[in-house]
């Protein structure tokens, strides 16, 4: 009989499953760059995530497992390549240098919520508002500079200013250890 | 901010460049090279990456909890708060879980020095184990039966039998007090060190097995190339042990005795190392000392496999006899072993010998058949199969020691036959020897099927 007082361990897994998406798709981003390649990749790898859940011990860490999953399904992805002749954004060699690269990105530096979330509440509503039309509606930077009737120039240097920003801003955090 | 030999804002706007469909050719082209030829470069880029994909998620979940509407920074015209995109959807309902629950493993990850430093490549019935498991500095490994293969960060490999207790000191380390291991440093890789209660072993290039009986005292043989050994005892500096040597520690108090030289206690972990399940038939795989020059060996009785350079990247363009399962043999089509199949994208491959060499003075032969069965960890990639192939392949595929001058009749001959298995990790070998020296290469996948 399941025992009602405790999670079951589909429960746990789909936690942290959730839980760890952020994570697992900063590594496969980080590995095949901006595009379709990526979303395929955390795609592919909640799948086998999935598949293989009953293999995973709620006691063990669940994101080192997933992470090493999603190195395959990368590289899978990659391998895949040689039925198409597409241009990707980054070619085969470059993923296979990429992968170890994003595997020590996402296991040592802090990209942490909450450091993240102070940060982005000091910027200003106009500066949220432009970072949220391009990483949250998904806006590209000629639509936003259309709307915004400026130039594509700014808006990319705008964009690349506030990044900057708040990347020195998240170290800062986590230095003063201001973010548990 | 550390300094970058490349240029950090031209890097960062090729990154914002690529995210868009108008992603030029050229602009293409110059972010690749960029990445290909500077390790901080793709430092910087993969941090750029995952700093864009916590943003949309972050920025997403955001809009999905305030359900607010956009306005853009100098005009006033709204968009559509909703549907969101795609890609952020994906990462709201994390977010969401993150912020409200939080994150314990998120809080505890642990920064450069404790990422991870070691992954599982390979297991043989070692219980709890599972290939792609990962371990970090201060992670211990035990197990009573079974093998499993260790690959560190720094590419050194360690295969390993049980009954065995591990400690993962760091990525080019460990700490080892019971059990048998074969250690293998391929390629440039040096100063792989290992710790045991009665000596520490360092590598200067090599492969080695060292044993640890119950009680510490420690065997160690070297393989291939040399060591050093710098446990306490050591106080007048190191002592070096050349390929072919043993020695025998009984604790820290004690200097290294020789004793003499067992590859044998070695072959299953030694094996196990390269990734071969089954070798069985009339194939053996070569030790050591045959690896090193397989032109120069000659073996009457057997096919040798013969182990050759790894994690070599293939370049586009680069030709194979064979990709896909199938049966290959030129007996009916004698030109058959020359079809070719072109790589359209690089292919990173660990490369395998298998030859049939019974010495020079060969004509006196009878014709004889040789067959074998192998089976790898790894799915088979590539086969090449003639000597053409083989001879150009030389170069980036055999061992730096390698000679084959004098190597005649290599690739498949006629009555030969070789079959790769559906699953891509059998082969199948029947060779039918008259004269000369036949030989194949075997391209397994560098790095490991996870089941």
């Amino acid at each position: 009989m399941p025992e009602p007082s405790s999670p079951s361990p589909s429960d746990a897994f789909v936690r942290a499953l959730t839980q760890s998406q952020t994570t697992l798709r900063g590594y496969c981003q980080a590995s095949l760059g901006h595009g379709e390649e990526a979303k395929e990749a955390l795609q592919r790898t909640s799948i086998v995530l999935f598949k293989k859940s009953a293999d995973w011990d709620p006691d063990t860490e669940f994101l080192r497992w997933a992470i090493s999953v999603a190195k395959f399904e990368v590289l899978g992805v990659i391998r895949d390549r040689q039925r198409e002749r597409h241009r990707y954004v980054f070619d085969s060699d470059v993923v296979e240098q990429m992968v170890d690269d994003a595997e020590h990105t996402v296991a040592s530096s802090d990209y942490r919520s909450e450091a993240l979330e102070t940060c982005l509440a000091k910027l200003s509503a106009k500066n949220r508002e432009l970072l949220s039309a391009y990483y949250a509606q998904g806006e590209s930077i000629q639509e936003i500079a259309t709307s915004a009737n400026r130039g594509l120039s700014a808006i990319k240097v705008m964009l690349l200013r506030l990044r900057r920003r708040l990347g020195e801003c998240i170290e800062s955090q986590l230095a003063k250890g201001e973010v548990a | 901010m550390s300094e970058a030999a490349f240029n950090q804002e031209r890097l960062e706007e090729l990154l914002l460049a690529s995210a868009d469909e108008a992603f030029a050719s050229s602009e293409h082209d110059e972010l690749n090279t960029l990445l290909r030829d500077d390790a901080n470069a793709r430092a910087f880029a993969s941090q750029f990456l995952a700093l864009d994909a916590a943003l949309a998620d972050q920025l997403g979940a955001d809009a999905m909890e305030q359900r607010y509407a956009v306005e853009y920074p100098t005009n006033s015209a709204k968009v559509a708060p909703f549907p969101f995109a795609k890609r952020a959807l994906i990462g709201a309902a994390a977010v969401f879980l993150i912020l409200a629950i939080g994150i314990p493993f998120l809080r505890e990850k642990g920064r450069s020095d404790n990422a991870i430093a070691a992954t599982v490549q390979r297991t043989d019935r070692a219980s709890g184990f599972t290939t792609g498991d990962t371990f970090r500095p201060g992670d211990p490994i035990r197990f009573e039966r079974g093998r499993i293969v260790l690959k560190f960060l720094s590419g050194a490999k360690l295969a390993t039998q049980g009954p065995t207790e591990i400690l993962i000191t760091g990525d080019n380390s460990a700490e080892m007090t019971r059990g048998r291991a074969t250690i293998r440093v391929p390629g440039e890789i040096k100063g792989f060190t290992l710790d045991t209660p009665a000596e520490q072993v360092v590598d200067l290039g090599t492969s080695f097995g060292v044993a640890v009986a119950e009680g510490g005292a420690t065997s160690i043989a070297v393989f291939e190339g040399e060591i050093e050994l710098r446990g306490e005892q050591h106080s007048g500096g190191p002592q070096r042990l050349l390929a072919g040597s043993s020695v025998q520690v009984a604790d820290k108090n004690e200097s290294p005795s020789a004793i003499p030289y067992r590859f044998g206690d070695y072959l299953d972990t030694w094996r196990d190392s390269f990734g071969i399940d089954v070798i069985e038939g009339d194939l053996r795989i070569a030790n050591p000392g045959e690896r090193q020059n397989p032109g120069a060996v000659v073996d009457t009785s057997h096919l040798l496999l013969f182990p050759e350079s790894e994690s070599v990247l293939l370049p586009t363009g680069f030709q194979l006899s064979a990709t896909e399962p199938g049966i290959f043999s030129n007996e009916r089509k004698p030109r058959a072993a020359k079809r070719e199949v072109t790589l359209t994208a690089p292919l990173k491959v660990d490369s395998h010998l298998l030859q049939f060499n019974p010495g020079g003075n060969d004509s006196g032969n009878q014709p004889r058949r040789f067959s074998g069965h192998l089976r790898f960890d790894r799915p088979i990639v590539g086969l090449l199969l003639s000597k053409a192939m083989l001879d150009e392949s030389d170069a980036i595929l055999a061992l730096p020691s390698t000679n084959f001058e004098g190597i005649f009749r290599r690739g498949i001959n006629v009555g030969d036959q070789v079959e790769l298995a559906p699953d891509r990790h059998s082969l199948r070998i029947s060779f039918d020897i008259q004269n000369g020296v036949d030989q194949i290469r075997v391209l397994v996948a560098t790095e490991p099927e996870l089941n």
